[in-house]
């Protein structure tokens, strides 16, 4: 069982809330799984499977085949922008 | 060296003369300055910008890139603030400020790092109009800025 926070920021934000607590019913998880996970649960996720959106495990930007572990901070990111 | 996000209110002024006091190794600084406008890339009308900000990594990457441009460059000190939060038009987002013993490499140093805050700094900026407003991403003029600066 793995739980995990799962916060939006940028134009994701807009459609899926800033945060969401959720518990998946395996031992072990991957970010690209996670994404997939949330596109299937919540069709307003389907723009999570777009490669723009970036990830960030525990505030550092990781790749889909990062392996997350229960009570890690998962961030999900829109293209930035500062300036 | 230093990198700060700014929630409240950014005097430019202010943290120019801050800059500038007691400094007398460094024979240039340059700053810059940018304000929010009044009007998007459509000619539509900003009431407000609104700059989405994490709490651990949009302060990072503002110090990761205030190190690049002090370790890229010959510059005796380095400046970046950035405004996060609620801006309304005329308001300063951004202020940087490079110093160095010679003018040419504080004009680098702050180009540098406009170009590179610009596509790297960790916000999300939305635009908020009559219409409901937008998402802003940078644009592809704004990739071939940051382009310029690749190794």
């Amino acid at each position: 069982m793995i739980r995990l926070s799962i916060s939006f920021y940028g134009e994701i934000a807009d459609r899926l809330g800033r945060e969401r607590a959720m518990v998946f019913a395996v031992d072990d998880i991957t970010v690209g799984e996670i994404r997939a996970e949330l596109a299937h649960q919540d069709e307003a996720a389907q723009m999570l499977l777009k490669p723009q959106i970036k990830v960030a495990v525990d505030s550092r930007v990781v790749g889909d085949d990062a392996k997350v572990k229960s009570g890690q901070d998962v961030v999900f990111f829109s293209i930035v922008s500062g300036g | 060296m230093l990198a700060r996000l700014e929630l409240e209110w950014l005097d430019a002024g202010a943290e120019l003369a801050d800059f500038l006091a007691g400094r007398d190794a460094d024979g240039a600084v340059v700053s810059f300055t940018g304000l929010a406008r009044a009007r998007g890339a459509d000619g539509n009308t900003v009431e407000r910008l609104r700059l989405d900000w994490h709490p651990v990594m949009t302060e990072r990457s503002l110090a990761e890139l205030a190190e690049a441009a002090a370790s890229r460059f010959q510059v005796g000190d380095v400046l970046v603030i950035h405004r996060g939060g609620e801006i309304a038009p005329g308001e300063t987002i951004v202020f940087v400020a490079a110093a160095s013993p010679h003018r040419r490499q504080a004009f680098l140093a702050a180009d540098y790092l406009m170009d590179r805050l610009k596509t790297e700094a960790m916000f999300w900026k939305h635009e908020d109009g009559r219409d409901g407003g937008r998402w802003i991403e940078p644009t592809e003029q704004d990739r071939a800025d940051r382009a310029r600066w690749s190794d």
